[in-house]
């Protein structure tokens, strides 16, 4: 009796199972939908979060005015975010999911590996990727619809010439950065490029993203006698450690991080003075642009706590409302034609998809980027510019 | 007669169920199921292991070899699926003899702890040998499967296949747990030393038990591989391995059903809570009051129900003439 | 590597080894006691970091005074853990287990909505580097040591030196036995869980200045502590300390000699090669 009432129950939550996963709920005409597939918990939260945030934000102000005209009808715009924790079965399952179950054409996905694991789903589906993700071959001619909205290691990169120019006293490189894909793929790049510029590469190290006890690979980096350690790729958390330990165990040099970092985060972890100097690519303080002011004063009016990284993380958005304009259809293959063409304006700027020469394929966001230098504390903007040698000569349309 | 004939009923009703979800489900049902038929599998077969007292923590490093052997096989050297499938469960069994042997003379929460090593043993072997498993950069262009010669290209194949293997293994596995092999798996769980008093050799039949779960989760790995097709080295971590274990206890020891409706529960269990910022909260929540509410699992609810309703019947002043 | 690179990564290994000794302490005590692996342990160790931050940092109380509140807060939640979930599922090892991974994975994903989404950091307590053979140590580093000395001196004396202590040892050794001496065994489990969430509370406390803090601060810690209790041998308090010491020293000299991962790689190894000869760890005794 006993048993046969176990096999009943789970023949009863099977069945409850399959209930519940009925069939997908019905979509209203005018409504555009945008799938975001994003960490929302776990250690990558503090990135995943801003990105559905940014998008949300710019979807509402848009919403309240009334919508968006595409050709001649308007629409609302609506964000259906999923967390994919960082783990490829969950974000294989929510990229799926937005396509098969919720009918989405457009989305955004965070992460290098994440991203990677879902290229041939979003090929298939003919569905437009505007991603967030540091990963080898993502940007290429084999992904069409793949759009990356975030400026990554070849164009930040080409920040290391002014610093050749402006600091020739600077030889030898050291770089430590997380030990996944997005890490590696960076330091690939970075070294490339500054070893043409003529520069020593005197250590390369990988952590995990989990480490918080620097000091042994920071003793292995300092004997090789470092000018200059770039922390590229790596969280705000985890430079932060770097930078306090490696000034502990004495390091003077100076530090660089060529992806978007918040330096206050950093400054707060590592001490003050052990930052100034620090080189950042995407963050500035000072002096701060009017249209970053207010939009920090919305984000932060409508979700409370304030993250830099939303700045660059809501040119999915921007992109996207460009190119719906542009294309003036809702079909996500004139919306892709579009983005290839149209410049838009995000937070710092005019922007654009190119990088032609570089990846073979246009669908690199390129803007002028903001390079700054922390001064007594505050991130200062020292040179902005959009990446060179990337891109044939701009013709506008 | 009429309990087999009744529990035969109750399964044919679910594999008819299961037959039909590509044909309603939509594609998006048709992953997520398939997807659950792994967690079926690797659920089911960490039942031997457990029957024989062995608290086994690191069931996700065996995954993940039988995921990457056969993702490898097929990918490198175009071996068929049938056999990279076989070459994947081998692999994770042989590794699971070479490190289960010396600590198999560990019991239960000792052994416990170990387990525990073996998955970052594995996990870091494949994130540091990059030549070979493409390390953290993950392992893409895995092909899908083929079953003799023909290549499943849908979805829906996929997920029949998964639903096939599922079916096999949990055969295998029920026969087995009601073959005088099981009874000794129980008699050696529940108190070892009466085993050996009986001339039963413990240490062979843990050993089997293990290797047995491993090679099922090699299985179970392998088709995971080929349906996902990227291996990202963390997947197979700490989180994968407590979950195996837990699919287990709070679907119920006590039945080979638990681990099947374990399993399936906690596979399904975010879905409604899909979209939601608290997602993960709302699962733990769940989680955790099902542990505390049926120790047994869940399983024993509908003893515990009906033994609720015996008690409000009783508590009631006056019984209703229909109860 | 140079002969003052090893002293120096060695130095490194001490100070890395007397947080980990911290941590693994009461992770072993519970296990000595009840045969419980408390998964919770390390979201316990994230909980003691946040209550410095909140009333020491944010709060403006002296350190210690939060350091303290950090292990009474946190002590009574064991106690309250004890109580709800460990009793309710007497007997069972494995529900326990399963139950302490569900409130680990609740604490973990409520701590983002709660405490917010970026890394949080605490001012250093004890600002400064000393010059060591060459090598920088921080002061707050160096303070790990004996604060830790004093929590295992305190923890030995309790053990060894009071009528709880008794209680708790008689019950490691046979519970029925102790019930029968009159031990009050929910009493005496409810005190482990208590010390083992203070303990966990305290090196969270003792980190927070050093490390920054975030909902998942405390997973690193927690398997580096199972690695430690499982070389020392699990359940003794000196397996844990010369544990803690040498996979400190591991960790800090042969990622200095060779990488990160190495080491880590390095330290599974040498457990399962240790396992081979010695399956109950350096101080364990056979089950």
């Amino acid at each position: 009796m006993r048993s046969r009432s176990s096999l009943v129950h789970a023949a009863l939550l099977a069945v409850a199972g399959l209930v519940a996963a009925g069939p997908g709920s019905a979509r209203a005409a005018d409504v555009i939908k945008f799938g975001v597939s994003t960490p929302l918990s776990g250690p990558a939260a503090p990135w995943g979060i801003p990105h559905k945030q940014a998008t949300e934000l710019i979807f509402e102000e848009i919403n309240s005015q009334g919508g968006l005209e595409v050709g001649g009808k308007k629409y609302k715009l609506e964000v259906i975010a999923y967390d994919h924790k960082y783990v490829i079965a969950e974000g294989v399952a929510t990229v799926n999911r937005l396509i098969a179950k919720d009918g989405v054409k457009y989305l955004s996905i965070l992460g290098g590996a994440v991203v990677k694991a879902n290229e041939e789903a979003v090929n298939e589906g003919r569905v437009l990727n505007l991603p967030l993700a540091y990963a080898d071959g993502l940007v290429s001619p084999k992904n069409p619809y793949t759009f990356h909205s975030f400026p990554a290691p070849p164009e930040t990169s080409t920040f290391w010439k002014w610093i050749k120019q402006n600091h020739p006293g600077l030889k030898r490189v050291a770089t430590i950065s997380p030990n996944d894909d997005t890490g590696w793929w960076s330091i690939k790049v970075e070294t490339a490029f500054i070893q043409k510029l003529g520069y020593e590469t005197v250590a390369k190290e990988f952590f995990e993203r989990t480490m918080t006890d620097f000091n042994p690979v920071l003793l292995r980096i300092l004997a090789q006698k470092p000018d200059i350690i770039s922390v590229l790729a790596s969280p705000a958390g985890s430079v932060g450690l770097i930078i306090k330990q490696a000034r502990e165990l004495g390091f003077k040099g100076r530090f660089i991080h060529i992806g978007q970092v918040d330096t206050s985060v950093v400054a707060n972890i590592a001490g003050k003075a052990n930052v100034e100097g620090t080189w950042v690519h995407g963050f500035v303080q000072a002096p701060l642009p009017e249209k970053i002011k207010s939009w920090q004063a919305r984000y932060t009016k409508k979700y409370g706590e304030w993250n830099a990284t939303s700045i660059d993380f809501a040119n999915p958005a921007f992109a996207f409302v460009a190119a719906l304009k542009k294309a003036q259809s809702v079909d996500p293959k004139k919306v892709a034609d579009a983005l290839s063409i149209v410049e838009f304006d995000n937070l710092w700027g005019k922007a654009h998809f190119g990088g032609k020469d570089y990846y073979g394929v246009g669908n690199q966001i390129i803007y002028p980027m903001p390079f700054s230098e922390v001064k007594d504390g505050v991130a200062t903007l020292v040179v902005q510019r959009a990446p060179e040698g990337l891109d044939e000569p701009r013709k506008l349309k | 007669m009429r309990r087999r004939a009744g529990a035969l009923g109750v399964l044919s009703v679910l594999i008819v169920l299961a037959l039909l979800v590509p044909r309603f489900g939509g594609d998006y049902y048709v992953h997520i199921f398939a997807l659950v038929f792994t967690n079926v599998i690797l659920a089911a077969s960490l039942r031997p292991s457990l029957t024989c007292g062995q608290l086994n923590i690191g069931h996700s490093a065996f995954m993940s070899i039988g995921a990457y052997a056969s993702a490898l096989l097929a990918k490198n050297l175009a071996v068929p699926f049938e056999l990279s499938l076989l070459g994947g469960a081998v692999l994770a069994t042989l590794v699971g003899v070479v490190i289960g042997y010396p600590s198999l003379r560990l019991r239960g929460v000792y052994f416990a702890m170990v387990t525990v090593a073996f998955v970052e043993v594995i996990r870091l072997i494949a994130q540091l040998w990059v030549s070979l498993t493409r390390g953290m950069s993950g392992l893409s262009g895995i092909p899908k499967p083929n079953l003799l010669g023909m290549t499943l290209t849908t979805k829906a194949g996929q997920y029949y296949l998964g639903l096939a293997l599922m079916l096999i293994v949990l055969l295998i596995l029920w026969k087995l747990e009601h073959s005088r092999l099981g009874l000794i798996w129980k008699s050696i769980g529940m108190a070892d030393n009466l085993a050996q008093s009986l001339g039963v050799d413990i240490a062979r039949h843990k050993l089997l038990a293990f290797m047995l779960g491993c090679f099922f989760a090699g299985i179970a790995g392998a088709f995971y591989a080929h349906f996902i097709r990227f291996l990202f080295p963390p997947e197979f971590g700490f989180l994968m391995a407590t979950n195996i274990l837990v699919y287990n206890y709070v679907g119920g020891r006590g039945h080979f059903a638990g681990a099947i409706v374990g399993a399936i529960f906690l596979s399904l269990l975010s879905e409604p809570f899909r979209g939601s910022p608290y997602e993960t909260i709302f699962f733990s929540i769940a989680m955790l009051l099902t542990i505390l509410f049926l120790p047994g699992g869940l399983i024993t609810l509908p003893e515990k129900l009906a033994g609720l309703r015996r008690w409000r019947a009783a508590a009631a002043p006056t019984p209703s003439p229909a109860a | 590597m140079t002969f003052a690179l090893l002293v120096q990564s060695a130095i490194i290994g001490t100070s890395l080894g007397s947080i980990y000794i911290l941590m693994a302490l009461g992770l072993t005590l519970m296990f000595g006691m009840m045969h419980i692996i408390n998964f919770a342990h390390g979201a316990v160790y994230m909980l003691g970091a946040f209550v410095i931050y909140y009333v020491f940092f944010q709060g403006g109380a002296p350190y210690f005074a939060a350091f303290v509140v950090a292990m009474i807060v946190l002590g009574i939640f064991g106690y309250l853990v004890e109580r709800s979930i460990y009793r309710p599922i007497r007997g069972g090892i494995e529900p326990t287990l399963v139950a302490l991974i569900a409130l680990t994975t609740f604490l973990q994903a409520a701590g983002y909505p709660v405490f917010g989404q970026l890394d949080k950091h605490v001012p250093p307590v004890f600002p400064g580097t000393r010059n060591i053979l060459g090598v920088g140590i921080s002061i707050e580093r160096l303070m790990i040591i004996p604060i830790a000395a004093a929590l295992v001196v305190a923890l030995y004396l309790f053990i060894n030196r009071t009528r709880l202590g008794a209680a708790m040892r008689a019950i490691e050794q046979d519970k029925e036995a102790a019930a029968l001496q009159g031990v009050n065994v929910n009493v005496v489990n409810g005190l482990a869980f208590a010390i083992g969430f203070a303990l966990a509370a305290a090196s969270g406390a003792l980190m927070a200045p050093i490390f920054k803090l975030d909902p998942m601060m405390g997973e690193q810690p927690l398997l580096k502590a199972f690695i430690i209790i499982i070389l020392g041998g699990l359940g003794s308090i000196p397996g844990a300390i010369l544990g803690g010491l040498m996979l400190g020293l591991i960790d800090s000299i042969v990622a200095t000699a060779l990488g990160a991962e190495p080491a880590f790689l390095l330290s599974f190894v040498f457990i399962i090669l240790l396992l081979l000869f010695r399956p109950t760890g350096l101080f364990g005794y056979a089950p």
